[in-house]
Formats: C-alpha cells, structure tokens, sequence
C-alpha cells in the first residue's frame, strides 16, 4: 500500500481512498506490517516522530534494528510484539523507547492488534502509537517533585513537631536553660523559614518546568 | 538497641535508622558506647545546638572529652559563636557543605590516635537545607574521608522521611545498615 498525499478530491473518494488519507494525516503513528513482518505501510506522524521516511521503512524488518539499537532491548520488544501474531491478540499502552534518526530517543504507547487477510498467509498487524514523550518527562518530574517535596517539606515540618515536643518536655521536666530554649527555639524558627524557601523553589521548579501553565499561577507559584 | 559500635579494631560506615522520636535516645546511645569503648567521637550536628548536646551527654553520665563538635545551627539560629565553648567548630549555617567540609577534615585532621567516628545527626535535618542530590554527595564526600583515614561513622536517619530511591543511594555508601 503506498503513501497517498493527494486527497483533493476526497468526494469523489471510494472508501480505501478515504481509509488511505485518514492514516496519512493521522496525529498519531501508524504502521502497518504484513504477514511476514515488512512495514507496508509507515504514515506522516510515523516519518515525523521517527525521522525514517517511509522508503526507508517499507519493506523488510531492518528498521526496528534502527528504532531499537540495543539488542536486548530489541529482543525485549519484539518478543512482546510477536505474541500479537504467535497468540492473535491485542496489545494495549505498551510502552517502548526508539531512537530516532537523529540519536533522539521518544517514548511511544502503542495499541498493537492483528489484521486478518484473505489468505491463510495473509494478515498482519496494525501499530497505532502515540507519542508519549513529554508526558512521560512530566510524570518523570512530578515523582520528582513529590519525592523531593516530601523529603524537604513534608518530613522537616514533622522534624520540627517532634523538636518542639521535645522542647515542651524538656521545659515540663525543667531540663532545659531559658538561654538553651531560646537557642533551640530559634532554630526551630530557621528551619521554619527554609521551609518556606523550599517550597518557593520548588513551586518555581514546577512552573518552569511546565511552559503552557497560565502566567498568572506562575507568578503566584514565583512569590 | 544492639549497640552498633564495632568492635576495637573495626573500622565501620553504618547507617542508623531510627524512629522519629527516638533519634535522641540513639544519639546518645552511639555516643556513650563509643566512648566506653575509648573512641574519639565527632558528632556532626544539624538539629541539636551543641550546648544542649552536650548536657545531654552529660546528664547520661557520659565524659565529654574526647567529643568534638561541628555544631551547624548555634551560629546560624543566634548569628554568632556562644564563648567558652571547648572543642567545638560552629559553621555559618547547615546548608554550607564547603564549611562543613572543611569543618570535618581540620577536625578530624587534629585528633590524636587512630579510633575515630564521626556521628552525623541527622540526615533528614540536612535536608531542610540541601536539596538530596547535594546531600549524597556530601555523605560521600564523608564516607570518602572517613575511609582514607580508616575511620568509623554513624549517620542517623528518620527512616520515614527519606525518599526510598535516595535511601537505597545512601545503604550503598555505607557498610551496614541498622534498622531498630
């Protein structure tokens, strides 16, 4: 099936025409493989995210050697694909990392399902992926954020709960100088204050971190 | 608590991890063993000011030479040195790790004899003013020092403060891991 980038005369389209300049156009990654495992078909969004054009594509199976360089991983990965053809079933949200053409590396979800052929050899299988790579680094950045946040926010302020719990015992039991309480208080009073600061920083953290959040709650985030 | 202390003659990083409310009591639990054993300690502190340590030591019947101190929060809480104070370093404040390191090597530089450990309390109070990534590096920073010099240490840690991948970083560093 090749490439059609001509629709202008989409009304006068049979249906395979409409079917053609639907995956052309698609958002999303779409490759199709036959039988014996050559891409057949390898849309726009797929030579976009790729960097491989569709010639570079079609044709026999080396093109996974390119997408996933690493061995292992690669036998990973199409281990998983293959049970789509050896078991004829459907993968959903499976989660792979290729390499592009120019070194960069994309996370793709991809909804994998078989295609029945006319023929007992016929048949294949339809990858539709989605380009997950941003979302995936802002999921990335936000455990991040929560881990830190918590190591710094959340266990200081409950650091200072038990100081100050302490404190009041120590007072209670008359184990402690005015001049020593003073001291300790004060440092509790510090830790409060870099508390502050932290949560500032990392509140600035999230706003560079995520471009399209409204400038008003960036700003809000900054002070 | 199974003293963690080892044994004259071996040299050990161990990581404490301790109950909220019970980081004091292990405190001094390291403390005095140690120095029954007739080690040289330096305690490292990022949450208790060293005069009120050292009380504490004391009221524990604990001899307090043979302690030194590297206190991070008297000078930065009361924006100077308290005088009098005897074998103590006070740093500007506990996020300045180039201070603190200097603090531990000129220290641990001055000590006569060969069995020394370092108590660092704690962790988790460290991370009020660094971020983690800058804390493994300072702990390893310590653990490099220590093991150049064939030195003990003990750092304590609120287990559930920690982020586990930050926790797991810092079980690497050392030899053994207490967990009480």
């Amino acid at each position: 099936m090749a490439l059609e980038t001509d629709y202008g005369t989409l009304p006068q389209c049979s249906h395979e025409c409409i079917i053609r300049a639907l995956m052309v156009d698609a958002n999303v990654w779409i490759s199709i493989l036959d039988g014996n495992k050559r891409v057949v078909v390898w849309n726009r969004a797929a030579e976009v995210i790729s960097g491989y054009s569709a010639e570079e594509a079609m044709g026999e199976s080396g093109i996974w050697k390119l997408l996933y360089p690493d061995p292992e991983y690669r036998r990973q990965v199409t281990g998983r694909i293959n049970e789509v053809f050896t078991q004829k079933k459907e993968i959903v949200s499976f989660q792979t990392e290729i390499t592009t053409k120019g070194g960069d590396k994309r996370v793709l979800s991809w909804n994998t399902r078989p295609v029945t052929g006319e023929s007992e050899e016929g048949g294949g299988y339809i990858m539709v992926g989605i380009d997950v790579t941003r979302e995936k680094k802002m999921q990335e950045e936000i455990y991040a954020y929560l881990g830190e946040a918590a190591m710094r926010l959340k266990n200081p302020v409950e650091l200072i709960r038990d100081s100050l719990s302490d404190l009041s015992q120590r007072v209670a039991t008359q184990e402690i100088s005015e001049e020593d309480l003073v001291l300790a208080l004060r440092v509790q009073q510090k830790n409060a204050d870099r508390i502050v600061e932290n949560l500032r920083e990392l509140n600035e953290m999230v706003a560079l971190s995520f471009s399209d959040m409204p400038g008003a709650l960036k700003e809000f985030l900054r002070r | 608590m199974t003293p963690p202390v080892p044994e004259s003659g071996e040299r050990s990083l161990v990581l404490v991890l301790s109950d909220p409310l019970r980081v004091r009591e292990k405190n001094i639990e390291i403390i005095r063993q140690a120095r029954g054993d007739g080690w040289t300690v330096v305690v490292l502190t990022t949450s208790t000011p060293y005069s009120i340590l050292k009380k504490d030591y004391e009221k524990a019947g604990i001899p307090t030479d043979g302690i030194y101190f590297i206190d991070t929060v008297t000078r930065y809480a009361m924006g100077s040195e308290p005088a009098g104070a005897a074998n103590c370093y006070f740093v500007s404040n506990p996020g300045n790790l180039t201070e603190m390191g200097i603090a531990v090597t000129g220290t641990l530089k001055k000590i006569d004899g060969d069995q020394v450990s370092i108590l660092l309390d704690s962790v988790n109070s460290m991370l009020i003013y660094i971020s983690s990534k800058n804390l493994i590096k300072f702990i390893h920073f310590v653990v490099s020092k220590l093991r150049i010099m064939e030195f003990s240490g003990f750092f304590l840690v609120v287990e559930k403060g920690i982020d586990p991948s930050v926790l797991v970083q810092l079980e690497s560093l050392v030899d053994e891991v207490i967990d009480q």
